[in-house]
């Protein structure tokens, strides 16, 4: 009787295939736990978004262009680029120019806020009304 | 007959106990990663709904809106901000987006709430409801806390807001809205700008800011028609 079992070749071969798809299925797992980390991160930093916008809008108002706060042991600095500045036009005479003082200026920022500890780090543009004095 | 050879029970034995060494710390790598997963989970549904009820409260403050009711026997703004809690109405709530509510936070039993009850559930025109009142609708939990702290960036007056502004009075205003550690609309007869909150808890404290919407410069300047869009 002649038995038949299967050459090391095929055996090298087989397990190569097996291998493959056992790391193409953990890969695919990492792949959805490293997501589910960033959506968390992501989300937590969410939380903290709109707290933040509030809190650089009152410090642009106070003619402040930089900064840094702290929200949940995230620790933020903030930094703001003028963009553009434009004269508040309030009244006109007969020739097209402004007749009056030009107080208001209404400015436009840049603002980058970066995480000092591997946090989200966003940007974002908001318009101030200051004193053409500034 | 073919003289057949097998394994050796020495070599069956090798091959098993290898095979369960890698069985065993394949199947504890898979069991710390489905708890890994288990807790990803549960962290991931904490967090959203933390993000929800912040980002709740934090709307419902920024969209305060100026509601009057009739004191004694005037009309008068419906916004009481004090050092610990504070009663607003707002444009929208949460129960129902398109309906306006009168709002209420604070901290009951060492919990920080979020309240509310919508002007269908209450309809406010002379007093201002309780806490109790307004709670009985609709309360959130939003987090254990042991103190809520607020203060409301304001102008004292609309007399010392609008100072400087609108046609043929280009001057600089001299007043500056300024931190207060209460703000009754009634007596200032405005909404403050921003509100600070300051949350202590076992762990720390933080300080969320909230812009009110409708005390916005820009919004004041388009009312009062001295910008042009």
């Amino acid at each position: 009787m002649k038995q038949t079992g299967l050459t090391l070749i095929e055996v090298l071969i087989a397990s190569v295939i097996l291998f493959m798809t056992l790391g193409l299925v953990a890969t695919v797992f990492q792949q959805s736990l490293g997501m589910q980390q960033r959506a968390i991160k992501h989300l937590a930093a969410a939380e903290q978004f709109p707290s933040l916008v509030s809190q650089i809008r009152f410090e642009l108002e106070q003619q402040k262009t930089e900064g840094s706060i702290e929200l949940n042991a995230q620790r933020y600095r903030w930094q703001a680029t003028e963009l553009k500045r434009a004269k508040e036009l309030s009244s006109v005479d007969e020739n097209g120019q402004d007749y009056l003082g030009n107080i208001g200026m209404l400015v436009l920022f840049n603002v980058t806020v970066t995480s000092q500890n591997g946090g989200t780090g966003f940007e974002f543009r908001q318009a101030i009304w200051l004193n053409s004095e500034v | 007959m073919v003289k057949q050879r097998g394994l050796t029970l020495l070599e069956m034995l090798v091959a098993l106990s290898i095979m369960s060494a890698v069985m065993m710390l394949a199947s504890s790598a898979y069991r710390y990663y489905v708890l890994g997963l288990n807790q990803q989970q549960k962290q991931l549904q904490t967090q959203l709904t933390q993000l929800k009820a912040h980002t709740a409260w934090q709307q419902q403050l920024s969209a305060a809106a100026l509601y009057f009711v009739k004191k004694p026997e005037l009309n008068q703004l419906l916004f009481v901000g004090q050092l610990h809690e504070v009663t607003w109405m707002s444009h929208r709530s949460v129960q129902q987006a398109d309906l306006p509510a009168i709002a209420w936070m604070g901290v009951e039993n060492g919990v920080w709430l979020y309240c509310e009850a919508t002007l269908r559930q209450l309809f406010v025109t002379t007093q201002i409801p309780t806490s109790t009142q307004i709670c009985e609708p609709f309360r959130q939990e939003i987090a254990p806390v042991s103190q809520l702290r607020f203060s409301y960036f304001g102008w004292k007056s609309p007399a010392e807001k609008y100072a400087g502004m609108g046609e043929g009075a280009q001057v600089i205003n001299p007043f500056k809205p300024e931190w207060h550690d209460e703000y009754d609309a009634a007596v200032k007869e405005l909404l403050p700008t921003y509100i600070k909150l300051d949350v202590t808890t076992d762990s720390g404290s933080n300080s969320y800011w909230v812009q009110v919407v409708e005390s916005d410069p820009d919004k004041i300047r388009i009312f009062m028609g001295s910008k042009d869009l």
